[in-house]
């Protein structure tokens, strides 16, 4: 009974998704909007196909991976690093937590113009751009989770004799990971969102590239096959990522 | 590079010949119009959910998905095809604030407390009582937590619309700035955004303090 209503419900969905392609294709098809503007499901399938068969795919892919990758990784040890020195330094970031809550409260997406003023088109103002927009992200991650430890057990370790390292690693640790992996999470696909906004905004290659060039050109078909693209792996990687938080964190509900 | 002092004189500079007061109401009324047109759909979109379950069922997945792709990224399809006005942006920042509004009600909904409702139900309560006097309070943090979110989106939604594509407004001061390699007027232009930007939130703050001081369940 519960598989089959499960189905009923995958059948659906598929059809609403089905449905809203038809309908793209269709208006466009028949005209009833012009098809200079929409393109066509068809159109941008063959679109895809044409880069990557010219190779345009893999070299775009590859660029906005390493920028988003780079990027990434370089704001979760920074973010990491300094929540968890922070934590123990209660003067220090009562100090500068206010500014940390005002910097995060910014929408820092807004920030690709003048990081490539700064550090000019190439994958440096990318990388620089991502970090900027993730750090805080896991900053405030591993702030919570340290914050969440108890401090019985911190107490406990204490008497039985760790200190430094040991106390982080047997105790903050893994009272802190869920916190830190589910602020992971968000991270990366604010992290895909940053490397594509910036490409958009001053690039010479990268998958944001191909989208904007298709919108400078007035060609729609290449901003939809595009996006299609971008979208897809966006999804790819939140896949992935909720796959990932589920083996680190098994206990966690999501 | 720039400097503080020159950035803050190119604010002064721009309120005195009007530059300001010409490019800071296009990015003001994009910002809230596409605040309020995704706030009123997410609200409703997430009444919908709760009310009918089957519609949830099956949506749900794919509205997790669709989260799932940063909003941002879609600006280009708007600015291509609803051309350099003011409509691609609203668009932008609806679609930015409507998913950040639709899970935060959508999550408080479904987190109210089912005893209370069967309680002043058994006492002869109607739908509408339930609504007015059970789901409204327990969702009104939540409502404000995401109100206090979508902001933020909703200038970044009208601010990278006009990066992309526009003859005035903040996010074209801005990109304007980048392109003759002027960095003391991007900044400067960034520097107002967000000024306005943590008001709104500071507001917004204030008033969820408001709603806590009556939250007992």
């Amino acid at each position: 009974m519960i598989r089959r209503l499960a189905s009923t419900d995958g059948v659906l969905r598929l059809l609403v998704v089905g449905a809203v392609l038809a309908i793209w294709e269709i208006i466009s098809d028949t005209r009833i909007v012009n098809p200079f503007f929409i393109s066509s499901p068809v159109a941008v399938a063959g679109q895809i196909v044409a880069w990557a068969r010219e190779g345009i795919l893999l070299h775009a892919l590859g660029v906005t991976l390493l920028e988003m990758l780079g990027g990434y990784a370089a704001a979760v040890l920074l973010g990491l690093v300094t929540g968890m020195s922070l934590a123990f330094l209660p003067r220090v970031s009562e100090v500068i937590n206010p500014y940390m809550t005002t910097l995060n409260a910014l929408p820092r997406l807004m920030l690709a113009p003048i990081l490539i003023t700064w550090f000019g088109l190439g994958l440096e103002s990318k990388v620089i751009y991502v970090v900027v927009v993730v750090f805080f992200i896991v900053y405030f991650g591993v702030l919570n989770g340290m914050y969440q430890v108890m401090a019985g057990h911190v107490e406990n370790a204490r008497v039985m004799g760790a200190t430094g390292l040991a106390l982080l690693i047997h105790v903050y640790a893994p009272a802190s990971v869920g916190w830190i992996a589910s602020s992971m999470r968000t991270a990366i696909g604010f992290a895909f969102a940053a490397a594509i906004v910036a490409e958009y905004i001053g690039s010479t290659e990268g998958l944001g590239y191909l989208v904007i060039y298709g919108q400078n050109l007035l060609l729609p078909t290449y901003v939809f096959a595009g996006l299609v693209v971008v979208v897809a792996l966006a999804v790819a990687i939140d896949l992935g990522v909720r796959v990932a938080q589920r083996a680190l964190t098994p206990w966690s509900p999501t | 590079m720039s400097s503080p002092a020159v950035v803050l004189q190119t604010i002064q500079v721009w309120v005195d010949d009007g530059t300001l007061a010409r490019n800071l109401p296009p990015t003001i009324v994009e910002a809230f119009l596409g605040f309020i047109v995704g706030s009123v759909l997410g609200v409703a979109t997430a009444l919908v959910f709760v009310g009918v379950r089957r519609v949830a069922r099956v949506l749900n997945p794919l509205m997790s998905v669709l989260n799932s792709v940063p909003a941002v990224i879609l600006a280009p399809l708007f600015t291509l095809s609803m051309g350099l006005g003011m409509a691609p942006k609203v668009v932008m920042a609806a679609l930015l604030v409507y998913f950040a509004i639709f899970f935060s009600v959508y999550q408080g909904l479904s987190d109210v407390d089912r005893g209370l409702v069967d309680s002043i139900r058994v006492q002869g309560a109607s739908p509408r009582d339930v609504v007015t006097n059970v789901m409204l309070p327990a969702v009104a943090l939540w409502v404000v937590g995401g109100l206090r979110l979508a902001i933020g989106f909703a200038f970044l939604g009208a601010v990278v619309g006009e990066y992309l594509g526009a003859t005035i407004g903040m996010g074209y001061l801005i990109a304007q700035g980048g392109i003759v390699g002027a960095a003391q007027e991007t900044l400067a232009g960034m520097v107002v955004v967000a000024a306005i930007v943590l008001a709104c939130d500071a507001t917004f703050t204030r008033l969820g303090r408001r709603f806590d001081a009556w939250r007992l369940f």
